[in-house]
């Protein structure tokens, strides 16, 4: 099988990849932290900017978002409510090939999109504004990829993590902020891989890997692995 | 306009509310407020999708609204389970389970099917054997220490 590397991305950068893993715990349906090492990826210029990494813990394998060509799905929001977004969303995954995909694939990549169109949209109402959120979906025989771009750059790292973690250990969440962690947790928990590229105030791109699953249980057995771009 | 229809009927100390599409921050929850019931059952086969302001805004709206001793969940979809599986109060502090549905897998046809179960088939965190029409074995499609751990909470 043909391997993609971005010219940025060295065998060192990818063998410290590996240990981004969230893996899922046998007694809980939680994603486990492992370690600190996001902390020694995030400060390795450029590592993850402008590729998606496909079956990275397997076969090492990268494939940039532009190779994969023209998205299936381009869709743009600024205001909408979420049964707006699900509609307009939903519509568009008709034109998604789950042929060879288990029955509720569909509705996982469903609530990707809308999470993280909403969060965009939600910026939007908070800071009085109606800057374009974007939506593309790429997708191969074996994978969909999702990118979500917004002019705002409000994620950052820490705050992630530590949401994800609260919800994930303890099923907590903060009741007093609107984005309370949930949604981004509901996501990690449907990708393969997640990738968050943050210029600070300016823009935020989240790109998700989801492999086209045949069965249930594998898609519930697969690993997660979070990025954080750097720029 | 919401897309979550609720459907209750009251009979005697027991409340029927049947929700029916999804459950999001839009959703008009109002017709599950003063019900004088004992015991409200929950019919939740028929949601389809819940997004994360709807899981929230779901737990809050228990804890405000739910005078009920007892709140019985019953069809609960995977779509349910997952959230229950996941975020802490989704199910009433006076919650039962009575009935939810989980994945398996007919490797003799190929095809996905959801079964209703009930939290007593479920022994030992295993999933109980079900069979096809034709008495084949069903592979159940989930992992068991995560799918039934709601059932620990």
């Amino acid at each position: 099988m043909e391997v993609y590397k971005t010219k940025n991305i060295s065998d060192e950068d990818i063998r410290s990849i590996d240990c981004l893993d969230f893996v899922s715990s046998k007694n809980a349906p939680n994603w486990l932290y492992k370690g600190s090492l996001i902390e020694h990826l995030k400060n390795i210029p450029n590592c993850i900017k402008n590729f998606v990494p496909l079956s990275y813990y397997e076969h090492k394998q990268f494939k940039t978002i532009d190779f994969l060509g023209k998205p299936t799905v381009s869709l743009r929001f600024k205001l909408e409510n979420t049964e707006q977004v699900t509609e307009r969303v939903r519509d568009a995954l008709e034109g998604v090939n789950f042929s060879h995909s288990f029955g509720d694939l569909k509705r996982y990549i469903l609530t990707v999109c809308v999470e993280l169109i909403r969060n965009g949209i939600i910026q939007n109402l908070q800071h009085n504004k109606s800057e374009i959120i974007s939506l593309d979906i790429l997708e191969t025989d074996e994978d969909v990829l999702i990118r979500v771009t917004d002019g705002f750059g409000n994620l950052n790292c820490e705050d992630i993590t530590s949401r994800l973690k609260a919800i994930a250990i303890k099923g907590e969440y903060e009741r007093k902020e609107y984005g309370a962690g949930i949604g981004i947790f509901m996501v990690v928990n449907s990708v393969d891989s997640i990738q968050f590229n943050v210029e600070s105030g300016k823009k935020t791109e989240v790109i998700c890997h989801m492999n086209k699953y045949k069965r249930l249980k594998h898609f519930k057995e697969k690993e997660t692995a979070i990025f954080f771009g750097k720029r | 306009m919401s897309s979550l229809e609720i459907k209750v009927e009251i009979s005697g100390d027991q409340a029927l509310a049947k929700l029916i599409g999804q459950i999001n921050e839009d959703s008009d929850l109002s017709a599950l407020e003063n019900i004088t019931a004992k015991t409200l059952i929950l019919d939740l086969k028929e949601v389809s999708l819940i997004n994360s302001c709807g899981i929230r805004e779901w737990v809050e709206f228990q804890n405000q609204h739910f005078d009920f001793e007892q709140v019985i969940y019953e069809n609960c979809p995977q779509v349910i389970i997952e959230q229950m599986n996941i975020v802490a109060g989704f199910i009433h502090k006076n919650g039962k389970i009575k009935s939810f549905y989980a994945p398996y897998f007919n490797e003799f046809t190929d095809e996905e099917v959801k079964i209703l179960l009930t939290p007593q088939e479920v022994v030992d965190g295993k999933a109980p054997v079900k069979k096809d029409a034709e008495d084949r074995e069903l592979e159940f499609d989930e992992i068991e220490a995560q799918y039934f751990n709601f059932l620990n909470k």
